[in-house]
Order: structure tokens, then C-alpha cells, then sequence
């Protein structure tokens, strides 16, 4: 389980526009990297400030790939 | 051991971050609550890696506010207005539920919030601690050695002082 | 003896007293208008959501601001 999180977090970091991340307010920014390293979209969506869906969608645009 | 836990609010949040040892509260706390109304004021860089650090620890949680902690929020608002000092803003006002409802800390700079307590007999049994206070603690469960400097140190970083 | 009202109202005044007193006038009055006004808003009422809601800064941006840069000190 721990390998599959671990695989999880690294397919999210290679994934990610880290050019287009680089670019977002503290807030986004902070925000994308939490997910990033957890996987959770829940809280990530309350650092940002948005609902989860709002996230999803900054989520994409940051290229970042959600695994199962 | 029963677990200790408190809810943090503004006030407080933006001048803890700023300390060099914050992350003593841990050592002192098992569970940190913000609230969403709380995180929703914060656009700066330093508090918000600290609550995404301890999020991802799981040492701090988000509280959501129902319709039933607004309702009450609204009221220590109210309650409070027209007092010579600062009224209890809504943000503090929640903390103070959640510390009610949740038997938790409360931890805040708001002069509001312990006037609430003083005027609302509910809210009368609520901890509820500033900066100084919980340096205090800290020091008392020798997490601190010297309770004085440590207090100067604190009022530097944060440009906050006591009464 | 004092009363409740009377002990929040000296505490009120001693906090503003330290705001005013801690405050970097100088650097204050080279400020633009709208940040000037809410900051010797916040002096005077010591209501920082209110203050930062005249400098168009969230509530910490406010704060780090007018502590760091004003020296601005607050009192609890």
C-alpha cells in the first residue's frame, strides 16, 4: 500500500507543469504542491480556497496525473 | 493518555507561524483545528506551508462550519458589539463554538473572544489562550527553559506584545 | 472598584496607545492614500479585517505588512 502511494506521489511529480506551477499565487501554489505530495484532493481544495471540483480543474491544468 | 487538542484562529495563526520554535505546539497539542474560515483569510506564503506541513502530518485538520456553528458564531457576534473593545469577529466567534462543542483549546489574540466568554455564561468554562499563554504552558511541561526570554523572543518575531 | 466595561475600555486604549506608539510614522505618511488610510485605521480601531479590507490585502498580507514594514506593534 505504502509502495503504491509512493508510486502514486511520483507519477504526480513528474507529471506536474512545474513552469505553470511556479507561476500561481502562494495560495495555488502551496495548494498544488500539498496535493502533490498527499494525493488529497479534499484538503488541497481547502488550502486553495475552492471546491473540489474547482480544484480538479486547476488540478489538469497543471498537467498533474490523479492515480488511483 | 487523554489527547489535548485546540482550535486556532487568525489572530493567533498569523503571529505563531512567525516564532522560531511554533512547532513546539505539536509537542504540546496532539491535533491542531483551523477552520475553513480561518484558512480563507490567509494568502501568505509562511502560514500556509506551516498548515499544509501539519495537514500533511495529520497533526492539523480542517473544521467546516454548519448551518447550526454559524447560527451560534452570529450570536457571540452579537453579543459582543457595542463593547469598548473589538467585538468577537465571526472567524473568532467560530473557534469559540468549536472550542465549546469539541472541549478544545482555544487559542487566540482576540480581545473579543474573552470578552464573549466573560458575557455568555456558555462559553465561561471554554481555555482559551493567547501567545503568552501558551508559551506558558509550554514552559510548564519543560518544553521551554526560560519562560522570559522566551517571551521577549516571541514578542520580537511577532511584533505582538501583552498586557 | 472597576468595572467589566470600564477594565475593556482602559485595555482598548492601552492597545492603541502601543499601536501609535510602535508605528513608523514616517514610512506611513510615504504611503499611497488607500493604504495609508487603512492603516491609520487599524491604528486607531486596532479592527484589522477592516483594514485590510480598505488596503484590498488579505488579512495576513495586512498584517505582515503593517507589523513589518510600519512596525506596527498589537497588543492582547
Amino acid at each position: 500500500m505504502k509502495r503504491a502511494e509512493e508510486e502514486a506521489r511520483e507519477v504526480r511529480r513528474r507529471t506536474a507543469n512545474w513552469e505553470f506551477i511556479k507561476t500561481l499565487p502562494p495560495k495555488l501554489r502551496i495548494a498544488i504542491e500539498y496535493y502533490i505530495e498527499t494525493g488529497d484532493i479534499y484538503n488541497a481544495a481547502k488550502l486553495a480556497g475552492m471546491a473540489v471540483d474547482e480544484f480538479n480543474e486547476l488540478r489538469i491544468k497543471a498537467g498533474i496525473l490523479a492515480v488511483d | 493518555m487523554q489527547s489535548i487538542n485546540a482550535i486556532m484562529d487568525t489572530s493567533f495563526l498569523i503571529d505563531w507561524v512567525k516564532y522560531d520554535k511554533r512547532d513546539l505546539i505539536f509537542n504540546y497539542y496532539d491535533l491542531i483545528f483551523i477552520t475553513e474560515s480561518v484558512l480563507n483569510e490567509i494568502r501568505t506564503e509562511t502560514p500556509l506551508l506551516w498548515i499544509s506541513e501539519g495537514l500533511a502530518k495529520g497533526r492539523i485538520k480542517v473544521l467546516e462550519e454548519d448551518k447550526e456553528v454559524r447560527r451560534k458564531a452570529l450570536l457571540i457576534v452579537e453579543a459582543t458589539r457595542g463593547l469598548p473593545i473589538r467585538s468577537a469577529d465571526y472567524p473568532e466567534a467560530v473557534c469559540l463554538v468549536f472550542g465549546k462543542e469539541l472541549r478544545v483549546d482555544v487559542l487566540t489574540e482576540n480581545g473579543g473572544v474573552f470578552a464573549a466568554k466573560e458575557f455568555l455564561s456558555e462559553y465561561k468554562d471554554v481555555k482559551v489562550y493567547r501567545g503568552i499563554d501558551l508559551l506558558y504552558l509550554l514552559y510548564k511541561k519543560g518544553l521551554l527553559s526560560d519562560f522570559i526570554s522566551e517571551l521577549k523572543t516571541y514578542i520580537k518575531f511577532t511584533k505582538h506584545t501583552y498586557s
